[in-house]
């Protein structure tokens, strides 16, 4: 009882004890408000990256990409786990807008209305619709209803051959969807998305290079290009995947890049043989049953691509990849990741400030109270109580400098982007600006078990602060104590 | 050598102390002898650095010999571990000191309780907390100092404060009640008040066992025993 009763009364009388409660509230707080930001950001990455793709991804790393994935299709679709299983062309190429911009940029092929249907269950593929300027963004903007998918189709009160009048093909070209940073598209400084007048009048110029397995040098092959017209622009938020992305339908990128299906002549043995060469495709993108097993299913999805891979192209170098969608992303999210355990680990560094601040003070506090040790011991207190007394005050500056830090988070946390924009409004200082970041807005919010974590570490720190000066205090012989001056 | 009673409740026999002081060494007691009867009221009377408050540090266990035997009650003290002694101190002893020695965060209310809060664990002291309390008060009260329960030591006189630390000895009854220099530091007027305190406790039964430097003041217990150089030397009273 005494104990608390010291504990308590230390802990308001002595004010100097106060320094080592605001320093483990300061570094409480400094920790979570780091790890909420960087954390918040890495899950709004994660699930921007995780909108942007299915729940399991076969690939290949190779621009020539991979055969039979039509076999693959059938197959993969008729397992009952999976939902919708979808093709995918990569590649990379040059982009000449209008004579404008000219951007080396990566290019998807997709069946975007695929992509956007929503199934029986009103569940679409993934995300990608919600990130499509003119097809969704902005009708929910102007508060009007979103097409239910989303096409490559020409805008239809567009002449597009008066914008290419010597192009007898002009009202034929397929549609592109870009990047919204490539053509200009920015968000002002409230975060909102500033539309780029006249967007839709431009044609794009993709010039491609198709790669197939056997391909040495790039003077082997001739550049394939096509013509594109604007439809809609990609607003991911995340700008890195924005501002060098395009999207194209599946069926003309595949052809542009020869990876259609090929028949060609093959002399062997001195007889020509006509040889077929499957249609190819770099990913397939599979989208599971909801409650179904994703390793299960990642199982069966790799038999199934092993077994045709095998009987096509044995041996195949690199081989096809299935893998959970994150793994396919591990090398952005892994950086992301990595910054964020580093900046924890730096900051949890200078937390050990407060682990020796608080030993210093209650050290002091010992050598100030030897004498009142020395009354405890006259009246019976053991050495374990006493030490129970400084073990305890430490934890109070712990439980109290931990509470305080983890209220003075959440404020900061929670308040981040209005105290940002009145730093910006007041001292002029911007430091997230949504035309640059990824995000609109600096993520804001706390994660309970992360903070409960935080608020034991900070109990802990400063109840081993405390370990020295109560060892001190315990060990305290009562004369000298009651003698000391 | 002191007298030899027939039911000495606390007594010491060879006590020697020895303390460093860099290389040399002060021997500060040299194998004395000393008991108290139950309700006794013995005073050690000694010159400065005598070692009078060193012997009263030994038979309260705040201190360990370098030689001899003390026991309480029949049992060895010296025997005892850290634990038990504190126990001893806390159940059996009571202890008042020439500079009063409270606690100054608390007020005089909990420093007179702050013995019984040592004494019993949480749950215990929260069921007995109201008697505790009665009884403190009741203690302060006889002691002229009721009014001041809220105050803290800072706020008080020197005699105040001593009648303070005399109502957190007696606060767990204690067998014996050690005084060490209880009225040195006060004025002849207060010091007079405070033996008075001592002597009623005396007439009420209670042991005590009083340190002083001053022989007028060593008079008024029952019986004296003076040491001089670390030894005692024959009974004066």
């Amino acid at each position: 009882m005494y104990k608390s009763l010291l504990i308590f009364k230390y802990l308001r009388k002595r004010r100097i004890a106060w320094v080592s409660l605001i320093a483990v509230m300061l570094c409480t707080a400094m920790v979570l408000i780091v790890i909420s930001v960087m954390g918040g950001w890495l899950e709004m990455f994660k699930a921007k990256f995780r909108g942007m793709s299915g729940d399991i991804v076969v690939y290949r790393s190779s621009l020539s990409g991979f055969g039979g994935y039509e076999q693959m299709l059938e197959q993969i679709r008729a397992l009952p786990d999976v939902d919708a299983a979808l093709p995918l062309v990569r590649t990379f190429g040059l982009i000449n807008i209008d004579n404008q911009i000219i951007e080396g940029v990566q290019i998807t092929g997709l069946d975007v209305t695929a992509f956007t249907r929503p199934n029986k269950d009103g569940q679409r593929f993934n995300s990608f619709r919600e990130s499509l300027w003119r097809q969704y963004q902005k009708p929910v903007q102007d508060g009007q209803k979103p097409p239910a998918t989303a096409s490559f189709d020409l805008l239809p009160d567009i002449d597009y051959s008066a914008y290419r009048p010597n192009d007898p093909q002009a009202a034929n070209r397929p549609g592109i969807i870009v990047g919204g940073p490539l053509v200009g598209m920015k968000k002002d400084s409230s975060g909102h998305t500033v539309d780029v007048p006249g967007l839709y009048y431009h044609w794009a110029r993709l010039e491609v290079v198709p790669v197939s397995s056997d391909f040495r040098t790039l003077r082997d092959v001739t550049p394939s290009s096509n013509i594109y017209w604007i439809v809609d622009a990609s607003q991911t938020q995340l700008y890195q995947l924005d501002a060098n992305s395009v999207y194209v339908p599946f069926e003309v990128l595949q052809k542009d890049l020869q990876m259609t299906e090929q028949t060609y002549t093959e002399n062997i043995q001195g007889k020509d043989v006509q040889m077929t060469q499957p249609a190819r495709c770099s990913e397939i993108q599979i989208k599971i049953k909801p409650g179904a097993n994703r390793d299960k299913v990642i199982g069966d999805v790799g038999k199934i691509v092993y077994d045709i891979s095998d009987k096509l192209q044995p041996g195949l170098f690199p081989p096809v990849r299935v893998e959970p969608w994150e793994q396919q992303q591990a090398k952005f999210l892994g950086a992301v990741e990595h910054e964020k355990t580093l900046v924890t680990f730096l900051f949890g560094l200078i937390s050990i400030v407060a682990i020796f601040l608080v030993f210093c003070i209650l050290y002091m506090i010992v050598v100030e109270k030897t004498r009142d040790i020395g009354i405890l011991k006259s009246v019976g207190a053991t050495s374990q109580g006493v030490a129970g007394i400084f073990l305890g005050y430490g934890f109070a500056i712990g439980v109290v400098g931990g509470a305080a830090g983890l209220g003075l988070a959440w404020v900061i946390v929670h308040w981040i982007n209005q105290i940002h924009d009145t730093m910006a409004h007041v001292l002029g200082v911007k430091i997230w600006d949504p035309e640059t970041y990824a995000f609109d807005k600096i993520p804001n919010t706390v994660d309970p078990p992360t903070a409960a974590v935080i608020f034991g570490v900070a109990i802990l720190s400063a109840v081993l602060g405390a370990v020295v000066p109560a060892m001190r205090a315990a060990r305290l012989n009562p004369v000298e104590a009651l003698r000391f001056e | 050598m002191s007298n030899a009673l027939n039911n000495p409740i606390i007594q010491c026999h060879g006590l020697t102390r020895t303390f460093k002081m860099g290389d040399a060494e002060v021997h500060v007691l040299k194998g004395v002898d000393f008991e108290a009867a139950a309700g006794e009221f013995v005073a050690i009377e000694g010159r400065s650095g005598s070692g009078k408050s060193t012997l009263l540090h030994l038979l309260g266990v705040l201190d360990e010999p370098n030689d001899g035997r003390i026991s309480f009650d029949g049992r060895d003290l010296l025997k005892l571990s850290a634990t038990e002694r504190s126990k001893v101190r806390n159940e059996s002893f009571g202890f008042v000191f020439q500079f009063y020695h409270l606690l100054p965060e608390l007020n005089v209310l909990e420093n007179t309780l702050v013995a019984a809060m040592v004494r019993y664990s949480r749950g215990e002291y929260r069921k007995r907390k109201a008697e505790l309390r009665q009884q403190a008060v009741a203690s302060l009260d006889s002691l002229g100092m009721a009014h001041r329960l809220h105050h803290r030591p800072a706020q008080l006189s020197g005699g105040e404060r001593q009648r303070v630390a005399i109502a957190r000895a007696l606060m767990n009854r204690p067998r014996v009640l050690f005084a060490d220099e209880p009225t040195g530091n006060l004025d002849a007027e207060t010091g007079g008040q405070i033996m008075g305190v001592l002597e009623g406790l005396h007439r009420q039964g209670q042991t005590i066992i009083m340190v002083t430097h001053d022989r007028a003041i060593a008079k008024q217990a029952d019986r004296v025993v003076v040491l001089r150089n670390g030894a005692v030397e024959p009974e004066m009273v």
